[in-house]
């Protein structure tokens, strides 16, 4: 499995273990933060329930590390950076073919 | 001509710059270095950035400029646009590099307490060292260390500095040594008899990534992590901060053991770990007057549970005094008495725990690009 992140294109390119390739926008994959802050947590709805749209720097990918061998944690530019994304949430996600 | 203005002057003026996106002026952000102000009224500063992609990047600019320039006493304004991209994760290093000397790592879980899972990473431990393995052993226990007292250390272990990859000066715990494997446990550092860790989960989590990172645990073909007992926190932050080569669960033979393990089986499966086998601890126990094997607590349950969730079944352990007082003495049954049926069992599930781990260094892990 191999994971490329572009910071000058804002995009993450996964090429998955069977050959599949997905490719997300960085602004996709802000939108879809899993994280408690983002999503709410106990019923109670978060960040991205209330907003419309976020600044320039919050959908700039920065960076990425793996997360044990389960997921990958994204940084974006505004330094919002708690997002675990996991392997299985991204091979989920709508993704649009290279 | 009135008096260059004083560095508070300057950075009292930019503090009405605030930034749009952080919601805080660029003086309390610490965006503004290197101010230099000259007896000629030259004032000059570097406007450090989050990101050169900044959008408001012109107009800071052009505000800085203005603010400054017209402040009494200044005749010239030379700011410098630079941008410093903070670490997104802080500087915590990554899943992979979080114990650079170690080839293995292997942690030892169990549903619930009380099944022997220590003793079993313990003298799992020694039986690899014996084998000719370099190994060492985390205890992840936070809250009931039993490390110390089952491998009869009562030391504190010594802080020395030494060099890291870029060649700066930090602090490192030295492991301590027993039997032949090295040993870094919370019992060590915090006093083990009395003091209770009344900690909240995310000060456990840090404790247990400082025994990862700021211990000097030096080259190890094995690192054997003593994880406490359930799925919570410990678990989860191991899982998380490094690529786990695999899991050994530990059950004893009753249902409601192994339905507990069971629990922690799949907890690790959603971490994607690999469950390197189940161990049935306490299977029997042979009677010293008749010499028969009794199962108190039923036979077979973690094989069969193994069989059923398709992990290999790595061995049963006896339930003998011999192993439980040697524990308490702080000498693991494989070195006190290695003839014994118990030390026995211990050294044949090393060898079967052994043989799946290097089954699993073949696989590959994600590579990680970031450009």
């Amino acid at each position: 499995m191999a994971i490329d992140l572009a910071r000058a294109e804002n995009r993450l390119r996964i090429e998955w273990e069977d050959g599949t390739i997905s490719e997300f926008p960085g602004e996709q994959l802000r939108w879809a933060c899993p994280c408690a802050e983002c999503r709410g947590e106990m019923g109670s709805g978060g960040r991205l329930d209330r907003v419309e749209d976020l600044p320039g720097p919050e959908l700039q990918l920065q960076d990425a590390r793996l997360i044990g061998q389960y997921a990958l944690g994204l940084g974006f530019a505004s330094g919002h950076a708690t997002g675990i994304y996991t392997f299985r949430y991204l091979r989920g996600l709508q993704h649009f073919p290279a | 001509m009135s008096a260059a203005p004083t560095e508070q002057d300057v950075l009292t003026a930019l503090s009405h710059i605030q930034d749009p996106d952080l919601g805080r002026d660029v003086v309390s952000l610490g965006m503004i270095k290197n101010l230099a102000i000259g007896a000629d009224g030259k004032v000059g500063f570097t406007f450090e950035l989050t990101t050169p992609a900044c959008p408001v990047r012109d107009r800071f600019h052009t505000m800085a400029e203005e603010i400054v320039s017209a402040l009494p006493g200044v005749t010239a304004v030379e700011v410098k646009m630079t941008a410093n991209v903070r670490p997104a994760f802080g500087n915590r290093p990554p899943a992979g590099e979080m114990l650079p000397g170690v080839r293995q790592t292997i942690a030892v879980a169990s549903g619930k307490g009380g099944v022997g899972k220590s003793t079993v990473a313990v003298n799992l431990a020694v039986a690899l060292a014996r084998s000719g393995a370099r190994v060492g052993l985390l205890d992840a226990d936070i809250y009931g260390p039993s490390i110390p007292g089952m491998t009869g250390v009562h030391e504190q272990p010594r802080v020395v500095e030494k060099p890291n990859s870029k060649g700066e000066l930090q602090k490192r715990l030295l492991p301590l040594e027993a039997w032949g494997i090295k040993m870094m446990s919370i019992g060590f550092i915090a006093g083990e008899s009395t003091t209770a860790m009344v900690w909240r989960g995310p000060m456990v989590s840090r404790a247990i990534e400082q025994m990862m990172q700021d211990v000097d645990w030096g080259e190890l073909d094995y690192l054997v992590i003593d994880l406490p007992p359930g799925t919570g926190d410990a678990s989860l932050t191991i899982g998380q901060a490094i690529p786990l080569t695999g899991v050994t669960i530990v059950a004893t033979p009753q249902d409601v053991a192994v339905d507990i393990a069971v629990k922690a089986l799949q907890m690790f499966r959603q971490l994607n770990v690999t469950v390197l086998g189940l161990i049935e601890n306490m299977s029997w126990f042979t009677c010293a007057d008749c010499g028969k094997r009794h199962h108190p607590f039923g036979h077979g349950g973690a094989e069969r549970a193994a069989q059923r969730l398709g992990v290999p079944f790595l061995g049963a352990l006896p339930l003998e005094t011999e192993i439980r007082v040697e524990a308490d003495k702080g000498t693991p049954i494989v070195v006190a008495a290695p003839e014994s049926e118990g030390a026995q069992a211990f050294t044949a599930i090393a060898s079967q725990l052994a043989a799946r781990t290097s089954i699993q260094s073949f696989r590959r892990l994600p590579v990680l690009n970031v450009r």
